[in-house]
């Protein structure tokens, strides 16, 4: 057995796929390391209104399930945060290219010079999906060190529309780096 | 995965042919009670996450597809072959977890394994619902998961066995209490992490373990006291996936099959040993037999730690070390990640539950799933011997859904309490209007203590900066840059300590006290402590503590020297990181107080 493993680790090591940064995203805007509760984000404004203008918190394009992609783009308006994610493929809980748009959050954690960013997605049933005829609550939590820009975290989707409890399956692995 | 060395299971199969090499019998006359014992430890989560992506497997395998091979291709044929010889008994560890897979989608299995618990033959060992690493943190994480493994077992009707065994072994002094308390009766603690601190031993059939007793798991044991000879022999101790498939395990999914001829090689050797006279049976019922009738021995002090210490480094496999995949290329694991952020939940955890309680919100049954996650979230083979970027990805992935659905909670007790900021101290169960740091600390030109901060990569760049929040409290950040991505990842640091016998810190599932070890008492040289709450003596009076928020790695602590040290191999070469740790002079019992406030109760300002 151990010669087993030491055959593996070395067929390994001339395969490895730690994953590249994820660089097709677009560009990062907003800042993504400050500001406390609600958004962190500090948004442009309309000079002429002092409407709020939309800012991209960033819009990358990250790995899904160490195989698959999905892009999420986090964008503040003033202290509000909304969400979208396209998972390349749904697992079920959403059709494979599906866009969801949901409300966020930019939580600061200040203890550990950190953000996590959050939203929350109504998915609708789907046809031999694990929630059956049930819909998809689906809820997006991704953490991000101020030290890098390595950003991990998943994708959880829970039957009944909720957004707590057992979820229907797994949480679907979201992993990259912003730009 | 939980397989140090990975050869043993094939050495029980060797021993069962050679009807299990018995100890010595010394005793000239009388027939000696001969208990051949086992431990099949399953692991549902061995491949957490399943196989996706996975560098060694071309398909794909997903979370479900690799729990029902390990209860199709090796749970259920053990449980056959012990359903076919009613005299014999075994012991079966499990999470509880892996009852609620076999309700899900495996009832027939889950009958077989419940009807032979009802007969008394397999005593189904469980002492945490996911395969956690939970000498790693805080107790109430262990006592949440622990409450849901009795749950799930009278949900599904399996009678909880009075023995333990714990994924990767893990094993320390104060479960004696913790078992106590919830009527488990007997410890299996494995052999090498007894041995890996006090050399070679010949086993007793039976210790003492607080108010319970222990068995040494793995390791044959003979007595005779004049009147009464017992010989015991372990037919099994190892991973259960690796009896019924040859020794192949569920990351080689194509070969990970039950073969039937190696069960019946099995199941000849046990023949074999029931014709000699050897009864087959559970370690419950041994310990049951002998408690009475034999003087229970004394263990020496023993350290928290896991099954293969030799192998592993101790707990640093999991808190450091590298794991053994892709070797010469850049680690997969990410072991102060996953863990720190396994640690941050836990902290979200307890305030969320201070907030809930004090702004009267009904968040029970979000907190109560969340506590669930938190348990597969601390898996051990997030990081380890050899996870690959899925169970890394699975560990982080389930932290921040925990995150997620505990500050979700914070913010309705916010609204709830019309607050715009709030600090929440989850020790005194208050939630105030507030944004002041319960750390603040001013920057001082230098500590009270040596700090040594290394690092492979010549590139990265290196700064120690000092703070303090009192006289007897000071904070050093220690900051490493981002290097050469081609680079050797290893990075360091050593606390220059002061050598005194007394090694104090806290043991595993007992956070209230401090617990005192004389460094005299063992034969190692240098030893890996997990930390639960990051605490650990720097010498007479003086305390380090990891803020296990930023900084969850392997305290390498030493017999003959004062020093700690910590390395992380899996830092990402380009890649960069702040370790912080917290010196503090006073009692133990400050200090483990301390260690507390920093830790596993900390004040949080949201």
């Amino acid at each position: 057995m151990t010669r087993r493993l030491a055959i593996v680790a070395l067929l390994l090591c001339a395969c490895n796929d730690v994953p590249a940064p994820p660089n097709e995203g677009g560009s990062s805007s907003g800042s993504t390391g400050t500001g406390g509760t609600g958004s962190s984000s500090s948004s442009g404004a309309d000079s002429s209104t002092g409407t709020p203008m939309p800012e991209t918190v960033f819009d990358v394009q990250l790995e899904l399930e160490l195989v698959h992609d999905v892009r999420v783009t986090v964008t503040t308006v003033g202290a509000s945060a909304s969400a979208t994610v396209v998972p390349e493929r749904g697992y079920g809980l959403v059709a494979d290219g599906t866009t969801l748009e949901g409300v966020a959050r930019i939580d600061r954690y200040p203890e550990i010079g950190a953000t996590v960013y959050t939203a929350r997605f109504d998915g609708a049933a789907v046809a031999g999906g694990p929630c059956g005829d049930a819909p998809v609550g689906l809820a997006l939590s991704l953490h991000l060190d101020d030290d890098d820009r390595v950003i991990a975290g998943g994708l959880t989707g829970y039957c009944d529309g909720a957004f707590a409890g057992v979820p229907a399956i797994e949480p679907l692995r979201i992993f990259g780096r912003l730009p | 995965m939980t397989r140090a060395i990975p050869s043993s299971s094939a050495v029980a199969l060797g021993l069962a042919l050679a009807a299990f090499a018995a100890p010595d019998s010394a005793h000239a006359g009388g027939t000696p009670e001969r208990w051949a014992l086992s431990m099949f430890h399953f692991n549902v989560q061995y491949v957490a996450g399943g196989l996706v992506g996975y560098p060694g497997y071309s398909g794909e395998l997903r979370p479900t597809e690799v729990e029902d091979s390990i209860i199709v291709e090796s749970l259920a044929p053990v449980l056959e072959l012990y359903a076919a010889h009613p005299t014999w008994g075994a012991n079966i560890e499990l999470q509880g977890y892996l009852l609620d897979v076999l309700a899900a989608r495996h009832p027939d299995t889950l009958t077989l394994l419940r009807d032979l618990a009802l007969a008394g033959q397999i005593e189904v060992v469980s002492f945490h619902y996911s395969d956690q690493f939970f000498v790693g943190y805080p107790q109430i994480d262990w006592e949440r998961s622990q409450a849901l493994t009795e749950a799930t077992f009278a949900a599904h009707g399996v009678p909880l066995g009075r023995a333990v065994f714990c994924q990767e072994g893990q094993a320390g002094m104060a479960m004696a209490e913790r078992m106590a308390e919830r009527d488990y009766t007997t410890m299996v603690w494995p052999k090498n992490l007894w041995i890996e601190q006090h050399g070679d031993v010949v086993a007793a059939p039976l210790y003492r373990f607080g108010e319970l007793d222990l068995v040494l798991g793995g390791l044959g044991a003979s007595y005779d006291d004049g009147t009464l000879q017992i010989e015991t022999t372990w037919t099994f101790f190892d991973d259960g996936e690796l009896l019924a498939t040859g020794d192949w395990n569920p990351y080689f999914p194509d070969l990970f099959v039950h073969d039937p001829a190696v069960v019946a090689q099995y199941e000849a050797g046990l023949e074999a040993l029931e014709q000699s006279g050897w009864k087959i049976g559970t370690v419950g019922d041994y310990a049951e037999s002998l408690r009475d009738r034999v003087t229970l021995a004394e263990p020496p002090p023993l350290l928290d730690g896991t099954w293969q210490p030799g192998s592993t480094n101790g707990v640093a496999k999991w808190l450091g070390d590298r794991s053994i995949w892709a070797l010469g290329g850049p680690p997969h694991d990410r072991d102060n990640h996953v863990r720190s952020l396994g640690y941050v939940a836990h902290r979200e955890m307890v305030a969320a539950e201070a907030a809930a309680e004090v702004a009267g919100l009904d968040a029970r049954a979000s907190l109560d799933a969340a506590w669930r996650l938190l348990a597969l979230a601390q898996v051990t083979d997030a990081s380890g011997i050899n996870p690959y970027r899925g169970e890394v990805q699975y560990g982080l992935a389930h932290a921040t859904e925990v995150l997620r659905i505990a500050r979700d909670v914070i913010e309705d007790a916010k609204v709830a309490l019309g607050l715009d900021q709030a600090r929440i101290d989850p020790a005194a169960g208050t939630m105030v209007a507030g944004d002041t740091d319960p750390f603040a600390a001013s920057p001082i030109d230098d500590g009270p203590v040596a700090v040594t901060a290394t690092a492979d990569d010549p590139t990265r760049e290196i700064a120690v900066q000092w703070s303090e929040v009192d006289a007897n409290h000071r904070v050093v950040a220690v900051h490493f840059g981002a290097g050469d991505p081609a680079a050797s990842n290893l990075v360091a640091v050593r606390f220059a300590g002061e050598l005194d016998d007394a090694l104090v810190t806290t043991l595993a599932l007992a956070d209230d006290a401090p617990y005192t070890f004389s460094r005299a008492d063992f034969a190692f040289d240098r030893f890996q402590l997990a930390l639960p709450l990051g605490v650990v003596s720097l010498g007479p009076g003086r305390f380090l503590i990891k803020d296990m928020g930023q900084v969850h790695l392997a305290a390498e602590v030493a017999r003959d020297v004062g020093d700690i040290g910590f390395h992380d191999e899996t830092l990402a070469a380009d890649e960069a990181a702040t370790w912080v740790f917290h010196v503090f002079d006073g009692s133990a019992t400050d200090a483990i107080a301390l260690a507390r406030r920093i830790n596993s109760l900390r004040e949080l300002v949201r």
